[in-house]
């Protein structure tokens, strides 16, 4: 008997799997309680979203001037943030109603969504942010 | 207990893959903006003081108004960096959960997200509350002096992106915006 065959294969390492864990029910109540301020936050967007829009439409100016592009485009930047806030605390009522690891994963897809938009805003920003720190000082 | 008595626990369901690598998407993100309040709420701190005092040094009548000004950006500045930590953790969590492929520190994230969002509402309702007061100031004269100054930056751009300005980059800004919006829109 040679000496590969005595030594037994290795096990292949104990791992937990992602389906082994139920999902608690406490993470649906933390849902449940940032369900009302996502949804303020929400709200407030777009509100501010209509304002600046009211703004540039009731300007004294022709709709083809900077100014009014300009208040279109901060109207739209508020705007996006607002609806992904507000499919955010749709797909938690979902979640609260029909609870189950769909509902979560589709929580959690809006939640990335409005991370995402977050997140690239915050970096554009701070590189304009940096730019213009460097064009004053020059 | 007779075994047919025993109340089974509400069934949720369980920890998927596809949570898991959304959790895994979402800490990255979470933590640039992590960052990035932590770095407006360190720069409000410092700069705003440094700024604050430096003017203090040289309108020693307006101490007052700048001592108040000062403190708005300290509370301002606090609540940044809060809300930094809480993403902090919430973004630790999120690494755990997908880590480890667990539901229990996805509940555990879900309370820093929590806090995160009521500091962040109540942010939001104080804005509102002072540009109200501000509005009602202004209505009532009481900042009537401060006219100038305050629409300065306005007539500033007014003055350097008149209605003759090229219209293009703004109206390319326009587009970049409603783009945005429309993919907010998709299903």
């Amino acid at each position: 008997m040679s000496d590969t065959t005595a030594i037994p294969p290795a096990a292949p390492p104990v791992r937990r799997t992602a389906r082994a864990e139920e999902l608690p029910a406490r993470l649906f109540a933390r849902l449940a309680a940032s369900r009302r301020p996502v949804r303020v936050v929400s709200i407030f967007s777009f509100v501010v979203a209509i304002l600046v829009f009211a703004a540039g439409a009731f300007a004294d100016r022709p709709l083809w001037s900077p100014f009014v592009m300009l208040t279109v485009f901060y109207a739209c930047l508020w705007l996006t943030p607002a609806i992904y806030l507000f499919r955010y605390s749709r797909a938690i009522d979902h979640a609260l109603s029909s609870p189950g690891a769909p509902a979560i994963e589709r929580v959690l897809r809006q939640q990335l969504r409005y991370w995402r938009f977050a997140g690239g805003y915050a970096v554009v920003h701070l590189l304009l942010m940096i730019a213009t720190a460097i064009k004053t000082s020059l | 207990m007779n075994e047919s008595e025993q109340v089974s626990p509400p069934q949720y369901g369980s920890m998927t893959a596809s949570i898991v690598a959304t959790a895994a998407s979402l800490r990255r993100w979470v933590r640039v903006i992590a960052v990035e309040l932590a770095a407006i709420g360190t720069l409000a701190l410092v700069g705003g003081h440094v700024a604050v005092f430096t003017v203090a040094g040289k309108v020693p009548a307006a101490r007052g108004f700048l001592i108040g000004v000062a403190t708005c950006f300290s509370t301002m500045a606090l609540a940044l960096l809060v809300q930094s930590f809480l993403l902090f953790r919430y973004g630790e969590h999120l690494e755990i959960a997908a880590r480890q492929r667990r539901s229990a520190p996805l509940a555990d994230a879900a309370r820093y997200e929590n806090g995160y969002w009521w500091l962040t509402a109540v942010i939001i309702l104080a804005l509102t509350l002072g540009v109200l007061f501000v509005a009602v100031g202004y209505e009532t004269n009481v900042l009537e002096h401060q006219d100038v100054a305050a629409t300065a930056p306005l007539r500033a751009f007014e003055a350097q992106s008149g209605d003759s300005a090229d219209v293009k980059p703004y109206a390319l800004l326009a587009l970049v915006g409603v783009v945005l919006v429309g993919f907010a829109l998709r299903p």
